[in-house]
């Protein structure tokens, strides 16, 4: 009887989410490329003395080519995945979110360029409050469009038509090959 | 069929009764914690909206929430007033409201802020703040106090307070100078209630004859209206509330306040605060969650071994009732609808219990956090759970259905 609980406690304690497979990752990488307008990165020559990383001018290069955005994606539907920061929230839900390729971009790293992140409008359709390590899909329809009067800080956003959390088992953390030692 | 298993369970009352007790108190258990649980998580979520930043002395910024906005906690350090003005001109900032805590009055916190705040802090997704009575207040010695501290306290108003020094009760009474109640604000189930808003001026006035930490100079015989308000703008705050013009810009404007140079302050977006706190407390709720179900599990035991015990003594009863006619199918599917009495009368008075717990609880977290929770008699998904526990129950009294079944087959008129 005590078979019940276990099984009780098991339902209600997994986590239900979409098991990714390997094609599902390299459609989301590319998704994340096809937001950086293509040749936007081409300054960076191909074997490069480690003196640039130090040389302000590129660094500024660098950010300036965080902020450049394509128009063409105007409309465009698209399925991505990331990871949810969550602006808006209303009880256990959220109407409004960033979505950024990696975690913990937020707290103490780096943030992400613009042309990197992607503001989730789900106000008619809240979705629950996710740790900000869940990774999730979202599908929906890109807008290009001015966000504020500084034109320099228009961005990506989606009108999300559904959101997925994705499940990432075990055997899906990346290992280097060679390396010994925990994952 | 019902009767006589009624009539049956009527003489073995006590030992019933107390399988009732014990089960509905586990169910009740089990809800009321998983309902306290998703109503502070809720109720903290919405206790603030519209705000894109809280920006604040540097550190960590959940403990940064948790005393602007929650009043849990104290605040260590402050930013400057220059700084401040300095990032509220930044072009990415579209409005910006600093708050100043420190004080407090009966025990409920004073925030000293602009008038701006009433317009521009919401909550509960998008709900701003509303005068149940009076205004906001624009003279040096006028407050406005939340829907909860004017009904513990009975002011209306007008009415004259005085403001503590420090967060607790026990403080020096700034006693020279009295504030009048402007404005009430209408409930809003958040901290909100129970805060007490001065003038960012009127509060740097009171604590201006003040050297370390207590009244050197007394206010009684100043004319308040002699003093020109710019010279009593503060030099330092807590903590400013700020609201950009494109949520885009969160990242880099975070960066932007991160790498300040002058001072060390720090920028954190209120909802990311709250998903970590979250993800702390998340493994405790698990326990939790786990310790019920082991309870509940304790008292389906109790109620198979009642019934399993039970039938040596009923011996006799089932030997009459076979004489009676009654086939072994039937003496076992009356043990069943025993069970199924006793289970539904333990999920009645569970969420009889239910109501009052959360009654009692939400009184506690309100004074504790200023978190107002709903009360409802039963939810869709409580009532699966409950008639889970019910089947299970069911299901594991086939076990002495079983037995009664095997019994009067074999045993027949025996003793």
């Amino acid at each position: 009887m005590l078979i019940f609980f276990s099984l009780n406690s098991i339902v209600n304690a997994v986590a239900s989410g979409y098991k990714a497979t390997e094609e599902d990752f390299v459609r989301w990488e590319n998704a994340w490329d096809s937001l950086i307008p293509p040749g936007t990165y081409d300054f960076v020559p191909k074997d490069f003395h480690f003196e640039l990383l130090f040389n302000p001018t590129f660094q500024s290069q660098l950010d300036e080519a965080g902020k450049v955005i394509d128009p063409s994606l105007e409309g465009q539907s698209v399925e991505i995945a990331g990871f949810m920061v969550p602006i808006e929230v209303r009880g256990e839900k959220v109407s409004q979110f960033l979505l950024v390729p990696e975690a913990g971009q937020c707290i103490h790293v780096p943030p992400p360029p613009l042309n990197q992140t992607l503001l989730v409008d789900t106000t008619t359709a809240p979705t629950p409050l996710r740790d900000l390590y869940q990774p999730i899909i979202v599908s929906g329809r890109l807008s290009v469009g001015s966000q504020s009067f500084d034109i320099a800080d228009s961005g990506y956003s989606l009108v999300a038509s559904e959101i997925t959390t994705l499940n990432l088992g075990e055997d899906m953390i990346p290992v280097v090959p060679g390396a010994d030692g925990d994952r | 069929m019902f009767r006589l298993a009624m009539a049956s369970m009527r003489s073995r009352l006590v030992a019933v009764g107390l399988v009732i007790v014990a089960l509905s108190a586990s169910m009740a258990l089990l809800l009321t914690v998983e309902r306290i649980q998703q109503a502070t998580k809720s109720g903290f979520n919405q206790s603030l909206s519209g705000v894109d930043l809280v920006l604040g002395p540097r550190g960590s910024g959940l403990e940064l929430v948790l005393y602007t906005v929650f009043h849990l906690g104290k605040p260590t350090n402050n930013i400057t007033t220059a700084t401040v003005l300095d990032i509220a001109d930044d072009p990415m900032v579209e409005w910006s409201v600093p708050v100043a805590l420190g004080d407090n009055h009966r025990g409920f916190r004073v925030i000293s802020t602009t008038d701006e705040y009433f317009d521009r802090i919401k909550f509960g997704g998008d709900r701003p703040l509303v005068f149940a009575q009076g205004t906001t207040f624009s003279n040096l010695n006028e407050v406005v106090i939340g829907s909860e501290v004017a009904e513990a306290l009975g002011y209306t108003l007008d009415t004259a307070i005085f403001v503590t020094h420090g967060s607790e009760m026990l403080g020096e009474l700034h006693d020279d100078f009295s504030f009048n109640v402007t404005g009430i604000l209408a409930p809003t189930g958040t901290p909100t209630d129970r805060a007490v808003f001065v003038s960012l001026e009127g509060y740097e006035l009171i604590h201006l004859g003040w050297k370390n930490g207590s009244k050197a100079v007394s206010l009684e015989n100043l004319d308040i209206g002699t003093i020109p308000k710019e010279r009593l703008f503060p030099k330092t705050v807590t903590a400013v509330y700020l609201g950009l013009r494109s949520k885009l810009g969160l990242f880099k404007f975070t960066r932007k306040v991160n790498d300040y140079p002058e001072e060390a302050i720090s920028a954190v977006i209120p909802g990311v605060a709250l998903a970590e706190l979250w993800s702390m407390v998340g493994t405790v709720d698990s326990v939790f969650q786990l310790l019920n179900w082991l309870i509940i599990g304790i008292s389906i035991i109790g109620m198979v071994t009642m019934t399993m015990t039970g039938l040596d003594g009923r011996t006799r009863e089932m030997t009459i009732l076979r004489a009676l006619g009654v086939s072994p199918p039937r003496l076992a599917c009356l043990v069943l609808l025993e069970t199924i009495i006793i289970s539904l009368t333990a999920v009645l008075s569970a969420v009889v219990l239910v109501r009052l717990l959360t009654l009692g609880i939400s009184d506690l977290l309100g004074q504790w956090a200023g978190i107002r929770i709903q009360l409802t008699w039963l939810a869709a998904n409580e009532l699966m759970t409950l008639m889970i526990i019910v089947l299970t129950g069911l299901g594991a009294s086939l076990i002495p259905a079983g037995m009664v079944y095997k019994r009067s087959l074999h045993r027949g008129f025996a003793n």
